[in-house]
């Protein structure tokens, strides 16, 4: 019984694992170009006014608490993890993500400084944004976005914008990219002033999705 | 004519200039604590001391940058941390900044299974792993830096990040554009260690050199025309104080001594009008100090900076000698006749005070004996000097000095205000009796001469940096450096149940970073075999969604950790981190000693007492705060006793002088008087006791005698009555102006010396000239 057991997990662990190496292959591998299957590819032109326009309407009804269902596919994991919880911010500096579900955890970026806390654990710690550079550029990323700052966007990012104004999606690649610890780049749609998921490819090819929620919890 | 005057001048200004070249260059002047007590002290005693020279919480240094943006505080503070790396001069520098990844590093990777607090057996149970994996899975979905993810596979129970949350153990301070800062204000912060001694008062000096250096430096080097002028570095330490302590009491005595000395100058000028007997008076104290230097350092072998300050200050009252001797100057009489008509005088008053201050001679005390050596060579040396050199030096015919006896009324007056003498002893005795304010300084932290704000200052940064309290730490004795670290691991225990109970808010100790090689074999021992954490690991995993095979490079680590070869002292020995290991760990004598320290003590009655109510005798818990007062009042005490043994054979030499039991009262209850009244009056000015005071009481009863004496002595005229009375006038007003001056400073050991030898001169003036016998008495 036991025998059999041991034999037949990683058995079967391994196929599922290939399956879904398979199928998380097939996107990664265009991870960082910008989709044009979903809308109609936009002129430089029309890209740059309309990209300006989205980040306005993104810029003048800011985020400011939203839902979020996290789901983070791994070259470690045969399955991917989940999360869920709110996503706060407070202009022009503070992001908070308060996470629920599984367990109680909060990530708390005030200027360039970040409080982990973890009350299951007992962990409560402060990073400096600048010891994590892909955290650092994501976070930047993040905050032009949301205040509205295309100019500062573009200091930090490549960006490509696909879409209509209705259904829009942006690739935000970092300009300086880090081996150690990278971002490969940052994925966003949604519509008009709605921003409807965040997508971070990392360089080794895992990538986390954020879903948010429409309305406030 | 002129050279047979010169001949003897020359001579004695070239034996003089010998003499000071010889000291000035082969005299060491140590400054070190330690010689000034006595070696047969307690081994706890000696450890206190030495801790407090050169012990770790000595050599930290609390920096803080201010007065700008904190963006460029915080290039400041790392360019400031980069230029103290490369100095040379610190053990280490910590501002907050994530060190690289080194080699040093790699080390601990690799030994973290025997180094890591958090490795335990139970660690590896099925139940805790899979709880592992779990903050693991948690782990990895944030948004972490990659190199932590890399290490899941291969050290999924976080081992080696409990090891670096160890080493750095100041993760709590809050972290902005990269580098530490204050909880509530824009103040960048960093903490070092200096690699010598907090005492080292020189080398800490040019340390404090170089970082001013070295923030003109990051003015001119971050964006020049955008610092503010307001960007300032704030430092604190007991190293800073230290330094800071000498330069105010070097910078308060030499304007006080210049300004004391102009004065004087002046006033002797006003009353012999000669420049000749200005440098006359010279002679016997500049003889006797030179003397008295050259004899301590015979004997001794080096002087102390204690004893050259406090000798010269009772070798002060040499320069009476020859004042009493040019009031008897005038046309009827040669300068050598004045000279001998006092002499009688001056011999018994400077063997007297010889004798006062030669009992400490014997006292257990170096800096003590020292001290007495010192004022006893001097004093006797000024009188012979008066005797012998001064007759050879002195020209026959001088002028007369102003007689300022004259125009006091004394002998009127005087005799009358006998009653005074008796009341004020009585009063003083009886107020010193009554007040119920403290009589005698217990807390040396008040003769600082460091203000309260900065104190405060510092008490904040240390808050802010989670430094360790200078003021109690642990201290582990053992034959070597292993059984030292067995004993502080023996030791946690009660040190955590001290720090759950809030006692104190952490601890720190060498075998933190660096376990004993038993325990380290220990580790070895129990951690899982390969074959049994493969099963156990497989069970964890059920139903989490970690890769098979995921943790094939953890089993690895776990076979090869279990045939390392334990780190010792010597291994890690040139890897960076073994500055830290130093600070805490180090060689004593035959013995080595652990530094364990404290953060944030509460009480200090009850880690005292599970200190040693739990261990043996190797575990010294010293508060340096409480033994350091402890030692100033055994000083004091010495003090106190062999003052009194001087006493007692200075009344037997008085006796032996004097020849009459009469006469000796007559000497002892003015000064004994004036000393009292000095003593109520201080209290009534709410100074403290403390052993400056003392010394300086040695002084005022040096004066005292000086000045009875010479009231006392017989006169043959009325004349000759009112030139001694003269000199009295002009020795007391001169003590009184250079020591009401040291009055006026803000140092509070200064000021304490200052005042007491003020009241001290001016009340041994009044009583001596109240007690002296009327002239018509003298006369008949």
């Amino acid at each position: 019984m036991t025998f059999g057991k041991q034999i037949s997990k990683p058995i079967l662990w391994s196929l599922v694992w290939c399956g879904l190496f398979l199928l998380g292959a097939l996107p990664s591998a265009h991870a960082c170009k910008a989709y044009s299957s979903r809308a109609q590819p936009l002129s430089l032109k029309d890209g740059q006014t309309n990209l300006d326009r989205v980040i306005e309407s993104l810029g003048q009804s800011p985020l400011r608490e939203r839902a979020f269902h996290e789901t983070y596919y791994s070259h470690m994991l045969t399955t991917p993890s989940y999360k869920e919880g709110t996503l706060v911010f407070h202009p022009p500096n503070r992001l908070e993500k308060h996470v629920q579900v599984p367990t109680e955890e909060s990530f708390i970026i005030d200027g360039d400084s970040l409080l982990y806390e973890n009350p299951s654990r007992e962990i409560s710690h402060t990073f400096s944004l600048q010891e994590y550079p892909a955290l650092a550029t994501l976070i930047m990323g993040l905050r032009a976005l949301f205040n509205g700052d295309t100019e500062r966007l573009r200091q930090v990012f490549v960006v490509s914008i696909s879409g209509t104004l209705d259904g829009w999606e942006l690739v935000l690649s970092p300009r300086t990219k880090n081996d150690e610890d990278g971002v490969d780049c940052i994925r966003l749609t949604g519509e008009r002033a709605y921003l409807r998921t965040i997508v971070i490819h990392e360089t080794n090819g895992d990538r986390s999705e954020l879903q948010l929620d429409p309305q406030v919890p | 004519m002129i050279n047979t005057r010169a001949i003897p001048w020359l001579l004695w200004l070239v034996s003089i200039a010998l003499g000071s070249a010889f000291a000035v260059t082969s005299i060491p002047i140590h400054t070190e604590l330690p010689l000034l007590l006595p070696s047969s002290g307690s081994f706890s005693q000696q450890l206190f001391v030495d801790q407090l020279q050169s012990g770790p919480t000595s050599r930290i240094l609390l920096l803080g940058l201010q007065g700008a943006e904190p963006a460029l505080l915080a290039e400041a503070s790392k360019k400031l941390a980069e230029a103290m790396r490369n100095h040379g001069q610190f053990l280490h520098v910590y501002n907050g900044e994530q060190t690289k990844r080194d080699l040093s590093q790699d080390l601990l990777y690799r030994y973290r299974y025997l180094l890591s607090p958090a490795v335990s057996p139970d660690q590896f149970t099925t139940e805790n792993l899979r709880q592992s994996l779990q903050h693991r899975l948690q782990d990895m979905a944030n948004p972490l830096p990659s190199f932590f993810k890399k290490q899941i596979p291969e050290d999924p129970t976080w081992a080696f990040q409990s090891l670096l949350q160890k080493w750095r153990s100041r993760n709590t301070i809050k972290i902005a554009h990269g580098v530490w800062f204050s909880s509530d204000q824009p103040v960048a912060l960093l903490v070092a260690e200096t690699a010598m001694s907090g005492f080292d008062l020189d080398g800490q000096e040019s340390i404090q050199k170089f970082l001013t250096a070295s923030m003109e430096d990051i003015r001119g080097t971050i964006s020049p025309h955008s610092t503010p002028a307001s960007l300032e570095l704030l430092r604190s330490g007991p190293s800073v104080f230290a330094v800071q302590s000498r330069a105010v009491i070097q910078q308060d005595s030499q304007w006080l001594s210049l300004l004391g000395s102009g004065i004087v100058i002046l006033l002797l000028l006003v009353t012999y009008r000669s420049f000749t007997i200005l440098l006359l008076g010279l002679v016997p104290l500049v003889t006797g100090l030179l003397t008295a230097g050259i004899a301590a350092y015979l004997t001794f072998g080096f002087i102390h900076g204690m004893t050259l300050a406090f000798g010269a200050t009772l070798i002060g009252v040499a320069i009476d000698y020859p004042l009493h001797a040019f009031a008897h100057l005038g046309s009827d009489r040669s300068p050598r006749l004045a000279i001998l008509q006092v002499w009688p005088t001056i011999l018994l008053g400077a063997t007297t005070t010889a004798v006062g201050y030669g009992a400490m001679l014997f006292s257990g005390f170096p800096g003590l004996s020292q001290l007495a050596l010192f004022a006893m060579t001097g004093l006797l040396t000024a009188a012979a000097a008066t005797r012998w050199i001064l007759p050879i030096l002195i020209p026959p015919q001088l002028g007369q000095p102003i007689p300022w006896a004259t125009w006091i009324p004394f002998e009127r007056v005087a005799p009358r205000l006998i009653l005074i003498v008796p009341v004020s002893m009585v009063l003083s005795l009886a107020f010193l009796a009554v007040s119920e304010k403290p009589f005698w300084e217990t807390d040396i932290a008040n003769l600082s001469p460091i203000p309260q704000n900065l104190r405060d200052r510092d008490a904040w940064l240390r808050k802010e940096l989670g430094a360790p309290a200078v003021r109690e730490m642990m201290i582990v004795v053992a034959p070597d450096h292993q059984h030292v670290l067995e004993q502080s691991e023996a030791l946690k225990v009660t040190l955590d149940q001290l720090v759950d109970r809030g006692h104190m808010a952490g601890y720190e100790m060498a075998a933190d970073y660096l376990p004993s090689i038993r325990t380290q074999v220990l580790r070895q021992q129990t951690l899982p075999k390969q074959a049994t954490l493969q099963n156990s690991l497989m069970e964890a995993q059920q139903g989490l969604p970690f890769k098979p095979g995921l943790f094939e490079p953890f089993l690895q680590s776990m076979t090869d950790s279990q045939h390392l070869t334990p780190l010792d002292h010597h291994t890690i020995q040139d890897t960076p981190f073994a500055a830290k290991i130093r600070s805490l760990l180090y060689p004593y004598h035959d013995q080595w000693i652990g530094t364990i320290l404290m953060r944030d003590v509460q009480n200090h009655q009850a880690i005292q007492k599970a200190i040693h109510t739990d261990t043996s005798s190797s575990v010294h818990y010293l508060d340096l705060k409480t033994e350091s007062n402890r030692m100033v009042t055994t000083y004091r005490q010495e003090v106190t006793t062999y003052l009194a043994i001087g006493v007692g054979f200075l009344i037997l030499i008085l006796g032996f002088g004097l020849r009459s039991f009469r006469k000796v009262a007559t000497v002892l209850i003015p000064i004994a008087g004036s000393i009292m009244l000095d003593l109520g009056l201080l209290h009534a000015f709410g100074e403290r006791l403390s052993l400056f005071h003392l010394a300086a009481l040695l002084l005022v009863f040096g004066i005292g005698l000086d000045y009875t004496l010479f009231f006392q002595r017989p006169h043959s005229t009325a004349d000759e009555r009112q030139q001694t009375i003269s000199a009295i006038v002009v020795c007391s007003l001169t003590t009184i102006t250079v020591f009401g001056l040291l009055a006026c400073s803000q140092t509070p050991v200064l000021h304490g010396i200052g005042l007491t030898v003020f009241l001290g001169s001016l009340t041994c003036f009044l009583f001596a000239a109240i007690c002296s016998p009327p002239q018509r008495q003298q006369t008949s």
